[in-house]
């Protein structure tokens, strides 16, 4: 009885340490480069900083290209790029008061996207390692004799 | 970052070198940090608060494997010892897998030890290929040599 108690205790403070940290980490973004929300609602606060995105490609024009973060467009001037087949282009930028970008390097990740299928696939053989040793059983996992 | 399957990999050869009985929990340790870090991959389909997907990062840091593991292991119902020790060990695991990596995250998030991150920068995400190959070919030696050792003790 006394056991369990100590066990429930630690358990209980390991939730308080797990829960303290993440306040503690979001409180600290500050210290982090800007995410595309953060800069295009506000870019004047960021202006001069450097930062990195990576996205899906949506057009090219005459010495910019456009890029998509979390469902928001970010301008980027950088000449001639074209489209990355299969996969997301990776930019290194200093930002502009203006919400525009200049790159100082650009990557396209070709192909990145069939990672995304073969994980797919590596969930399953998860699964089938994970049960063939383990059951559930009410609310806890067993092995699987 | 590596893809799943190199990562299940990873997990399985150390179960072989270490001689762990319940492959299972080093491969659950191994895809463990991405669990919740991939969250960012809905972005591609509808709109994330920016501040869930900062603290995901969070989740995907040497110091929650410490204690991911912790808070998961009294759900087995098996030695705790080796079930944290198990699961804490795929998902480091993991984490030297993704150091491997050049993303846009910069790396291993070294917090609370500092803001920094730590990362090789030798592969960028579009070249999980050659982390699979090194994975497999790594897995079938590490088979390979105790597949020998144990015909030789044997015989």
């Amino acid at each position: 009885m006394a056991k369990s108690k100590i066990g429930i205790a630690i358990y209980s403070a390991l939730i308080l340490l797990f829960v303290l940290l993440s306040a503690d980490f979001y409180l600290s973004k500050k210290y982090y480069v800007p995410s595309s929300d953060a800069f295009l609602a506000d870019p004047s606060r960021y202006a001069g900083k450097e930062a990195e995105f990576a996205g899906s490609f949506v057009k090219s024009t005459t010495g910019s290209f456009y890029l998509e973060s979390n469902q928001k467009v970010l301008k980027v001037h950088y000449p001639d790029l074209e489209k990355p087949a299969m996969g997301q282009i990776y930019v290194r930028v200093r930002l502009n008061a203006d919400g525009t970008a200049t790159a100082l390097e650009v990557h396209k990740m070709q192909y990145n996207y069939l990672k995304y299928v073969l994980s797919f696939f590596a969930f399953m053989i998860f699964l089938y390692i994970f049960f063939r040793e383990w059951k559930l059983r009410e609310w806890r996992l067993v092995e699987n004799a | 970052m590596p893809d799943w399957i190199s990562h299940i990999l990873m997990g399985l050869a150390a179960a072989e070198i270490f001689s762990i009985d319940k492959k299972g929990l080093v491969v659950l340790g191994s895809l463990l940090p991405d669990f919740v870090v991939k969250i960012n991959l809905l972005s591609a389909f509808f709109h994330m608060s920016d501040g869930l997907l900062f603290i995901a990062r969070l989740y995907h840091s040497p110091v929650m494997g410490l204690i991911i593991p912790a808070l998961i292991a009294p759900i087995f119902k098996y030695d705790w010892k080796k079930t944290y020790i198990t699961i804490a060990l795929g998902f480091m695991l993991h984490l030297f897998a993704d150091s491997f990596t050049r993303q846009y995250y910069n790396g291993i998030l070294l917090y609370p030890l500092s803001t920094g991150f730590f990362s090789f920068n030798i592969f960028w995400p579009e070249q999980y290929w050659i982390m699979l190959i090194l994975s497999a070919g790594f897995y079938a030696s590490v088979k390979l040599t105790r597949y020998m050792f144990s015909s030789k003790s044997s015989s």
